[in-house]
């Protein structure tokens, strides 16, 4: 078996390992830790599939600022970790029954459909002359998608003016 | 590519993922917890895109774009409904989902 393969399956087994953690952990600090490694794996698998880039972002944003945050909201809401109440309402057994049956139902899908029979996108010229992933993504995003790439800063502003907003204490 | 590995596999793996995330929101009774369970989903419709991306559209960049915009708006959500969480804690000194009821008749 090729190294990358091996890596993918192995990947891919901590992953669903991980996120079944984050799920079902009693301890919301220890749900969190279990998030995290399930993220920076992710990381691995986005550099297995040629996105440099984005396992990059994912490692910056996600472990770096996601996680961080987080912790920091379970250490601000104290009575969170409390491990001797049930972290799971009674609906947990219907739930995972309708689950299994969206994995079943999807999965029966996504074999089924025809995936060598989809037409490739065409290419811009400029991403054709790129020499690596971070210049191809670099010339998408003040090139093509120069406007989204705005208006989600304006989004992520308005967002942290929000959250200070919100989580302030109102003045006495 | 990966040898042996088709795009099914990856597919699998991001449904999979987004079915145990979604069994997280369904289930959870903590707010943080059901924060930490969308995450979980919002990385497998990453995944999903970033796999289409490297294996039918190898020339064109759409899903990476389309992962780097969802990575920014799952940081917008995570700041926003933390803080909301931290502030319903300080009004009602809970964080459990089934006791923000005030809207109950």
């Amino acid at each position: 078996m090729a190294l990358t393969t091996f890596l993918f399956y192995l990947t891919a087994a901590l992953i669903l390992f991980c996120a079944v953690r984050v799920v079902t952990s009693q301890h919301v600090f220890r749900a969190a830790l279990y998030l995290a490694t399930t993220l920076s794996l992710l990381a691995v698998q986005y550099l297995l599939l040629h996105a440099e880039f984005v396992a990059v972002v994912q490692i910056l944003v996600y472990v770096g600022a996601v996680i961080i945050l987080i912790i920091f909201a379970v250490m601000l809401t104290a009575q969170i970790g409390d491990s001797n109440i049930s972290q799971t309402n009674r609906l947990a057994l219907p739930a995972a029954l309708g689950c299994g049956a969206l994995f079943y139902a999807l999965h029966k899908a996504l074999q089924a459909t025809a995936w060598e029979k989809v037409a490739p996108a065409a290419a811009s010229p400029a991403l054709l002359s790129a020499k690596t992933n971070l210049q191809a993504v670099g010339f998408s995003l003040l090139g093509e998608y120069v406007y989204p790439f705005e208006l989600i800063a304006l989004i992520l502003f308005t967002a942290l003016v929000g959250a200070v907003l919100i989580a302030r204490k109102d003045p006495e | 590519m990966i040898p042996g590995i088709t795009i099914q596999h990856c597919l699998t793996l991001s449904t999979a993922l987004f079915c145990i995330g979604f069994y997280g929101v369904l289930t959870r009774r903590n707010a943080v917890m059901v924060l930490m369970s969308l995450e979980l989903m919002l990385n497998a419709v990453n995944l999903n895109l970033v796999a289409f991306n490297s294996f039918l559209h190898r020339s064109a960049f759409t899903g990476q774009m389309f992962t780097l915009f969802t990575i920014t708006i799952a940081a917008a959500e995570a700041t926003v409904g933390l803080a909301l969480v931290v502030s319903i804690f300080r009004a009602r000194r809970s964080v459990r989902v089934e006791d923000v009821d005030l809207l109950k008749g």
